[in-house]
């Protein structure tokens, strides 16, 4: 048996992949663990905050999973997942530079203040995270609220919005470093 | 329970989830099926409308034979490039996308030149047959091939959205100029692409949504 370091990455991920495909887990755990350098790897470049990074990452392995019956073993294994790293690089710069934008224009706007807050004495300390809170996309803000403020765990918050898991976690800690982020 | 997670916990939980997968269909095999289901389709709904009343002419007229060649070739090759779009990475064939894309243009430059060449009236532009034909002609195939194009996983949500528009306008354009005895192009730009370009316009808007994965 030729070992696996000597195999090119392509050709062991796609046997990796092509076992996964079949129900394999252990074969799926490697594959994941071993595409998570690469993956960062081509992300990395071009990011303004480096924390981004592990974010992007889980996207791409979320995506990977959500999309393993689109590989079609006859073709290379790295083009495909390329592909998902460049959309999901592409997709979370956008709605992070969308509500960057939304952030700027409801600071300056007096209207966006008076609809939002909705505690007048204490405007100073909660406007700025109402605002923030806000700015999160419905079902991220949702999610949030479910698990920071409602104190609901995961797996209920889960079950209730029909998601598995490890993306409400992914999405709470999105949401959170989002709000550092529009915060800080 | 700690809500962050750390990259071995994801991959834990992701290993867990993991079931058996159907791999998708190849691309062709795919749009091969659902051309065939296209064109089945509007085959009996020309039968049902009726062919125009001058076939027995006009499948004689290269020019006419020559315009239904042309939109069969846009309805196949965006067919074809829809499918593979449904895959991630296009399977390295994005050179196809501009294949329906230059037939189109080819198309709509074909249809700009009779527009200034030739005579038309438009004052009388109202609801008719045609829009609801179009309609029969556009709905099921379109109905098809979104719910295919969903199923898979694109990585270019517009140029999916353009691709399903082409290959079922060009479908219903053709059905549309087999059962209409018209020939008039401000009537076939009115009544038979008028409805597809409306349909694109839709698809086009909430195309990013529909195609989300």
């Amino acid at each position: 048996m030729i070992p696996s370091n000597d195999i090119p990455k392509d050709e062991l991920w796609r046997d990796l992949v092509i076992k996964a495909q079949s129900g394999d887990k252990r074969a799926y755990s490697e594959l994941l663990t071993d595409i998570v350098p690469f993956i960062k790897s081509r992300i990395a470049g071009g990011l303004a905050n480096p924390d981004w990074v592990d974010d992007i990452t889980q996207d791409v392995l979320m995506s990977v999973h959500r999309s393993l019956n689109s590989y079609i073993p006859d073709r290379p294994f790295k083009p495909w997942l390329g592909a998902i790293i460049q959309f999901r690089k592409t997709d979370f710069l956008r709605k992070h530079y969308k509500i960057k934008r939304t952030k700027e224009s409801s600071l300056e706007d007096a209207e966006i203040f008076s609809k939002n807050v909705t505690f007048p004495s204490g405007y100073d300390e909660l406007r700025d995270i109402e605002d923030a809170l806000c700015s999160l996309p419905k079902k991220q803000r949702k999610i949030f609220t479910m698990i920071k403020v409602e104190g609901y765990s995961a797996k209920e918050v889960a079950k209730e919005m029909e998601m598995s898991v490890s993306a409400v976690k992914v999405s709470a800690h999105r949401s959170a470093k989002k709000m550092k982020d529009i915060l800080s | 329970m700690s809500n962050k997670p750390n990259m071995k916990d994801l991959i834990e939980e992701l290993s867990e989830e993991l079931t058996e997968v159907k791999v998708v269909r190849n691309p062709l095999e795919l749009s091969m099926f659902w051309s065939l289901l296209a064109i089945t389709y509007i085959a009996v709904v020309i039968v049902v409308l009726g062919v125009r009343g001058d076939i027995d002419h006009k499948i004689h007229d290269p020019v006419y034979i020559f315009e239904l060649l042309h939109v069969i070739a846009i309805s196949l090759s965006a067919a074809i490039c829809s499918s593979c779009l449904c895959i991630p990475d296009i399977r390295g064939q994005r050179w196809m996308l501009a294949i329906p894309t230059s037939l189109f243009a080819a198309f709509i430059t074909w249809v700009s030149l009779r527009l200034g060449l030739e005579s038309y009236d438009m004052s009388g532009f109202s609801w008719g047959h045609c829009h609801s034909d179009s309609i029969a002609f556009g709905a099921i195939p379109a109905f098809m091939i979104l719910f295919f194009s969903m199923r898979g996983k694109t990585t270019h949500p517009h140029m999916m959205s353009l691709m399903n528009i082409l290959s079922v306008g060009a479908v219903g354009y053709l059905g549309l100029r087999i059962t209409c005895a018209s020939d008039d192009i401000g009537h076939l730009l009115g009544f038979h692409i008028l409805p597809y370009l409306l349909f694109g316009i839709v698809i086009t808007i909430v195309g990013k949504r529909i195609f989300r994965w």
